[in-house]
């Protein structure tokens, strides 16, 4: 079952920018294989203001906790560089 | 390790790239980039002032144009290429790319109301003796079938490429700007495109199709997208599905490259050859500014276009010989004598510049503007020339109105003198033509 998370976590990234875990509720989840973007545009005309870039950066990977099943997340990466944990996919 | 863009519209792709050549060129340097390419849509509007940034930033320049491409006989359209001129050739993997570039506008006359085009046919002509390369990428006819998964259509459309084009002119172009999963730019077609160029076994080469430096110049993008469908951004239907085409740095560049050889199954060592493949490219296009495009070397319009077969020097020499004698007929011996010793050093000077063929151009131009019952006057510093009025290009008597020559030319200028001209049309009213630098430099390629 998808669940919305909507949690800042702080997430590791490897020498070549990829990330390689994040901590979430203290537990540390460690990424498996490649994690892959998704940049999806905003309509930025409708707001106010011009913005500093029009994408939203979303991370889909897969991730398990200690020796627990793995499960998929979403992983949002904001302008400001904050990481969200927006969705776990189960 | 550097990454070299090898497809990048700068903002001389009018209403599609939106930063200057030398900004992407100090950026691409920023970064460790040795090599940068612009390839302009339709033409070379950014190419000497790119060359001339990357002189300045201590890189080396590729050049290319990003072209419609079309069938010879049924005009079918075969989508967008990007061609490429290959560099340390003497200038033939440019005067190539100059010349694609003309073959892809004479298509504008050759059938009205096309958009620039060029057949495929010329192209595979220009394309010999390995003066250039084509990049198949998303755009071309190959990668829209690679888009909608059309596999059949995709290796028979290689396989005609393939047929026309002369051994080592190909490479498949692999883009991939993250975009959402099912849409043109994300991963799985990027990957698939990557899987043909295996099948075919033809180099892949990795690009961002970058029309912008930083991610911040997404939004001019958007505004040229707006501006050059005359569209309002709501109801742009082809507008950027995200702001990925940037200049991104060569770490961002091997991510891509890891996610898109991640997401197919790919034969061994396929990541290390994609980036590999790209890099071999750009080594084949780097350009010599000075060998290959003769950057800073004024190049005069060739003499046999306007019929002259001998020296053009001494033919201008003859010339104005005449000129003078016939300009100062009534003017008497002392002023006769005088137009003759200005000639002279007004001639030392275009010796040594090598302009001869120019000033006899010019003034055949303002013969055709004559004979066709134009009134035509130069206007400019070119009237202090006593070259000029025995020519016939001016009408004002230099020397008697204390006009200055070394206004117009003197031995420390490098660059092409403008000799300005005015016609008065037949419905009198009046237009200016110039005999520029850039016209001079158009006429003689």
């Amino acid at each position: 079952m998808p669940q919305i998370i909507d949690a800042e976590v702080q997430v590791e990234l490897s020498d070549d920018g990829d990330p390689l875990a994040f901590v979430w509720d203290r537990f540390e989840h460690t990424i498996i294989g490649q994690p892959q973007a998704v940049f999806t545009r905003t309509r930025w005309w409708e707001n106010e203001g011009t913005p500093t870039r029009i994408d939203t950066e979303l991370w889909r990977v897969d991730a398990a906790r200690g020796a627990e099943d793995q499960h998929r997340y979403d992983l949002r990466h904001d302008a400001d560089g904050t990481w969200v944990l927006s969705v776990d996919w189960g | 390790m550097s990454f070299p863009h090898l497809h990048v519209a700068s903002a001389y792709s009018t209403h599609f790239g939106a930063t200057l050549p030398e900004a992407l060129a100090e950026q691409a340097a920023a970064d460790g980039a040795s090599f940068l390419a612009v390839t302009d849509r339709d033409g070379l509007y950014g190419a000497v002032k790119h060359v001339r940034a990357c002189v300045a930033a201590g890189i080396r320049p590729g050049l290319g144009a990003d072209l419609e491409v079309h069938d010879d006989d049924t005009l079918t359209p075969l989508g967008r290429v990007v061609v490429l001129a290959h560099g340390d050739t003497a200038g033939r993997g440019y005067a190539a790319l100059c010349r694609a570039v003309s073959s892809a506008h004479e298509t504008t006359v050759r059938v009205p109301g096309h958009t620039p085009s060029i057949p495929r046919g010329r192209l595979a002509q220009l394309a010999g003796l390995s003066s250039l390369t084509v990049l198949l990428g998303p755009a071309s006819d190959v990668g829209l079938a690679v888009e909608r998964r059309d596999t059949a259509t995709a290796r028979a459309g290689l396989a005609d490429w393939l047929r026309l084009l002369p051994p080592g002119a190909l490479a498949l172009e692999v883009v991939c700007h993250l975009t959402e999963p099912g849409t043109p730019g994300s991963v799985a077609p990027a990957t698939r495109m990557l899987a043909l160029a295996e099948y075919a076994q033809l180099p892949a080469v990795l690009t961002n199709a970058v029309r912008y430096g930083t991610p911040g110049e997404a939004v001019t993008a958007d505004l040229a997208d707006a501006a050059r469908h005359l569209t309002p951004l709501a109801q742009l239907d082809q507008i950027q599905l995200n702001g990925q085409a940037w200049l991104k740095p060569a770490a961002a560049m091997r991510q891509v490259a890891r996610m898109v050889v991640d997401a197919g199954t790919h034969n061994d060592g396929a990541l290390a050859r994609l980036l590999r493949d790209t890099i071999e490219l750009a080594e084949r296009c780097a350009l010599d500014p000075v060998g290959d495009i003769g950057l800073g070397r004024p190049r005069m319009p060739e003499a046999s276009v306007i019929g002259i077969t001998g020296d053009p020097l001494t033919e201008l020499w003859a010339r104005a010989r005449h000129g003078i004698d016939e300009r100062y007929i009534d003017a008497g011996r002392g002023a006769l004598t005088a137009a003759h010793d200005r000639l002279a050093h007004e001639m030392a000077t275009v010796r040594s510049l090598g302009f001869a063929s120019y000033f006899l151009t010019v003034a055949k131009v303002a013969d055709l503007v004559r004979g066709m019952g134009i009134r035509i006057q130069a206007r400019g510093s070119g009237v202090g020339s006593v070259l000029n009025y025995a020519l016939h290009t001016s009408s004002v008597e230099p020397i008697g109105n204390g006009l200055l020559w070394e206004r117009f030319l003197s031995p420390e200028r490098q660059t092409l003198p403008d000799i300005t001209s005015m016609s008065s049309r037949p419905d009198g009213t009046t237009s200016t033509a110039r005999c520029s630098r850039r016209s001079a430099a158009t006429g003689s390629r």
